[in-house]
């Protein structure tokens, strides 16, 4: 692994799952539509695959569920939804990330003016 | 089966060969993951030729990347494991005089101390009747009480 690489991994673990917490605050999205939209911006677009089991430990931990439905064409779509857990754990990490980036920005000298 | 088929079919099977290491369930999981994924974004974009196939397969990443991260999602989160950096001591300048400098502080403050209980020592034990047994051994009764 290249170091850029190892560096954006290291900087999305711990966070990437808050950001599937907080794509299905919005609304609920099936599997093809939460992966593309979050590697989309994320700029992984060559590794959605990788994203399946973090979904799939998120289902563990009860911060997330699905649910099957029918779709107009196609095979049935299976939805992401946020549970109460999941709600709660975005909250309390929204309010450390904001305390976190401003320490390191501070550090690094890059708040925003 | 056509080929478009077989190119998931071979895909899906590369991921359950990367995956062996995994417990069975989730093993299970993830394939059925992948699959449903594959499914839908065939159905949703009508991808029927090689091309668009391989296009879906190549951004869902290769088998192994996918089972590393398997691999790594416990339930907490946990380090990369990147090799580790030679070992260098840190450097050991600063630590005898930090310790050094506490000695003397420790020595000095004991000699504070005596000195002002041999003075309190001497102030109440007055000029006009000998020393009574000191509570504390001070230099001065020492030399009084010798002798046969």
């Amino acid at each position: 692994m290249s170091d850029d690489a190892a560096l954006t991994t290291a900087l999305r673990r711990g966070t990437i799952e808050y950001c599937v917490l907080a794509l299905l605050d919005e609304r609920e999205l099936y599997g093809v539509e939460l992966v593309q939209q979050l590697s989309g911006a994320l700029g992984m677009s060559t590794s959605e695959g990788t994203m399946y089991p973090l979904l799939s430990r998120l289902r563990r931990n009860g911060r997330i569920a699905t649910t099957w439905r029918e779709a107009p064409a196609g095979p049935p779509r299976r939805y992401y939804t946020l549970t109460s857990d999941g709600e709660a754990a975005l909250t309390h990490f929204r309010t450390e990330w904001v305390a976190f980036r401003s320490g390191v920005d501070r550090i690094l000298g890059t708040e925003s003016k | 089966m056509t080929q478009t088929d077989q190119l998931v079919v071979d895909y899906l099977a590369r991921v359950g060969r990367a995956a062996a290491g995994l417990p069975a369930g989730r093993r299970e999981e993830l394939l059925a993951d992948l699959r449903e994924h594959i499914d839908i974004a065939r159905a949703e974009s009508g991808a029927e030729t090689e091309a668009e196939i391989r296009t879906i397969l190549d951004r869902l990443g290769d088998p192994e990347s996918i089972v590393a991260a398997a691999d790594t999602q416990t339930d907490l989160p946990r380090v990369p494991a990147a090799p580790l950096p030679p070992y260098q001591a840190a450097p050991p300048r600063r630590f005898p005089w930090l310790v050094l400098t506490i000695v003397a502080a420790v020595i000095g403050t004991v000699i504070l101390f005596c000195g002002f209980v041999m003075f309190a020592v001497r102030d109440s034990g007055g000029a006009d009747q000998p020393a009574p047994a000191p509570e504390y051994p001070a230099p001065t009764t020492v030399t009084v009480s010798t002798g046969p």
